[in-house]
């Protein structure tokens, strides 16, 4: 008969279903079950009672605020009053958040003569060492926070620390981070580019974009060495600035970026000559498209004469017309026959 | 003037509401867009402010409401955050008389608001 290398032991199951090991189970079990539902029940109400506690430190603060911000007629150094009791009460840790959370979300809607004054008073209170205290901390949703309130009450004095953490590992630390510095600086404040390591999100590209759309860019911006960059997010970036701005002194630049080895660069070369159009961008335009091997690119590029194309371009894309290709054929098609209506 | 601002930021609602109190307005305030709608049935405006982004209605349902009934001479500004300009394009398609965008000066939505003022007391 054959036997097994091992030996094999049966449990004497009697012995281990006795009955007081079930009892000790289920009153472990109870044990456990208990503790979560005090602790659970405890962080409930803490939680309630903080909000509690906020709503009615918000209820105190409320008019005080309002009057700051609507006060007309504080000069360049004018140090607001500060009532004797929002002072006592400013003198517990919450009260200075819930101050905090109130002067930020005004900011956020208020200009002028108001948001001077909501900024003033973040200053005179030192509310800033609340957002820096937060720009230090751990949590990434913490930084982000600090540095967003630093950001929107237009803390220059914090650039350096800010820049420090536009290279941070979480992309939502250096989203945040990228944000503040573009908005506290401008143009000035890209300097992160020049270290980027990490791809910039689409997402972020647009919120960058939306922050820079009315300043114009200049040739001192560092757009050129952005261009020539590796990361082909921030060439992708930088040809997105200059479509937007219709900025034409940048369009030999844009048209190197014709050839470049990535497609999402090309594509946004062929976007933004389409945004300049300028006489010599079409031309340009029809040239590449021989040369261009991704056949969605040769789409795009027949899409943009839709936008800046005239009836120099006609005989080109009416030669498209004839294209194997059904794609291609179609969009020559509605191109040929908006560009006829439009002429 | 009877105005009616319609907000969902409280503290931006009562910061409105104080500068046009101060400015010597009757101020009726919603902070949000059914609460507005309902107001607008039930009572009568001079002037109606809203902010575009609301919860239940938006701004734009407020204002779709204001010009599709008997109450469409009341003239609406309709505030907008910066980057929704084509918001504010959809806006003035469907009616509103105005628009400011955010982060504003309380002392340009008096001066706006006294605009209309002037309009009121002239008809």
């Amino acid at each position: 008969m054959f036997q097994p290398p091992y030996k094999i032991v049966l449990l004497d199951q009697v012995a281990f279903m006795r009955v007081e090991y079930l009892y000790w189970a289920m009153i472990f079990f109870s044990l456990v079950s208990l503790v979560l539902i005090v602790s659970m029940a405890v962080i409930v109400l803490s939680k309630k009672n903080i909000i509690k506690k906020r709503s009615i430190i918000t209820g105190q603060l409320e008019d005080w605020v309002m009057d700051v911000a609507l006060e007309n007629n504080s000069g360049a150094n004018h140090v607001f009053l500060v009532p004797m009791n929002t002072e006592l009460l400013l003198k517990g840790r919450l009260a200075g958040k819930v101050l905090l959370r109130l002067l930020i979300k005004l900011k956020k809607s208020l200009s002028g003569k108001s948001g001077e004054n909501l900024g003033t008073i973040y200053n005179q209170l030192n509310l800033e060492q609340i957002s820096l205290k937060r720009l230090q901390g751990k949590l990434w949703h913490v930084k982000a926070k600090g540095i967003q309130e630093l950001a929107i009450m237009n803390q220059h004095a914090y650039h350096e620390q800010i820049f420090e953490l536009a290279q941070h590992k979480d992309p939502m630390v250096r989203m945040e981070a990228q944000t503040a510095m573009v908005r506290l600086q401008g143009y000035k404040g890209l300097q992160f580019f020049d270290q980027l390591t990490y791809p910039i999100s689409e997402w972020h590209q647009v919120n960058l974009l939306h922050l820079l759309a009315n300043q114009p860019i200049t040739g001192d911006s560092g757009i050129f060495n952005w261009l020539n960059s590796p990361n082909a997010t921030l060439v992708q970036f930088s040809l997105k600035l200059i479509g937007e701005q219709h900025a034409a002194e940048f369009q030999d630049e844009v048209i190197k970026c014709l050839v470049h080895p990535n497609a999402i660069v090309r594509m946004q070369a062929i976007l933004c000559l389409g945004q300049i159009a300028s006489d010599s961008a079409a031309p340009e335009l029809r040239k590449h498209y021989i040369a261009e091997p991704d056949k969605n690119l040769q789409l795009c590029i027949i899409n943009e004469f839709m936008k800046m194309g005239s009836q120099h371009d006609l005989p080109f894309l009416q030669n498209l017309q004839h294209a194997a290709d059904a794609d291609i054929k179609l969009a020559a098609d509605k191109t040929v026959l908006y560009l006829q209506k439009k002429i | 003037m009877k105005i009616l601002i319609a907000e969902d930021e409280p503290i931006m609602l009562k910061t409105m509401e104080l500068k046009l109190k101060r400015d010597g307005h009757q101020v009726i305030t919603a902070n949000n867009g059914r609460d507005a709608i309902q107001l607008i049935t039930d009572n009568e405006y001079d002037l109606v402010i809203t902010d575009i982004m609301m919860p239940y209605t938006s701004g734009l349902e407020i204002l779709g409401f204001v010009k599709n009934h008997s109450t469409k001479k009341i003239p609406v500004i309709v505030l907008s955050a910066m980057g929704q300009e084509n918001v504010v394009v959809e806006a003035f398609n469907l009616g509103a008389d105005d628009y400011i965008t955010k982060p504003f000066s309380p002392n340009e939505l008096s001066l706006r608001v006294m605009r209309f003022a002037a309009l009121v007391a002239a008809a």
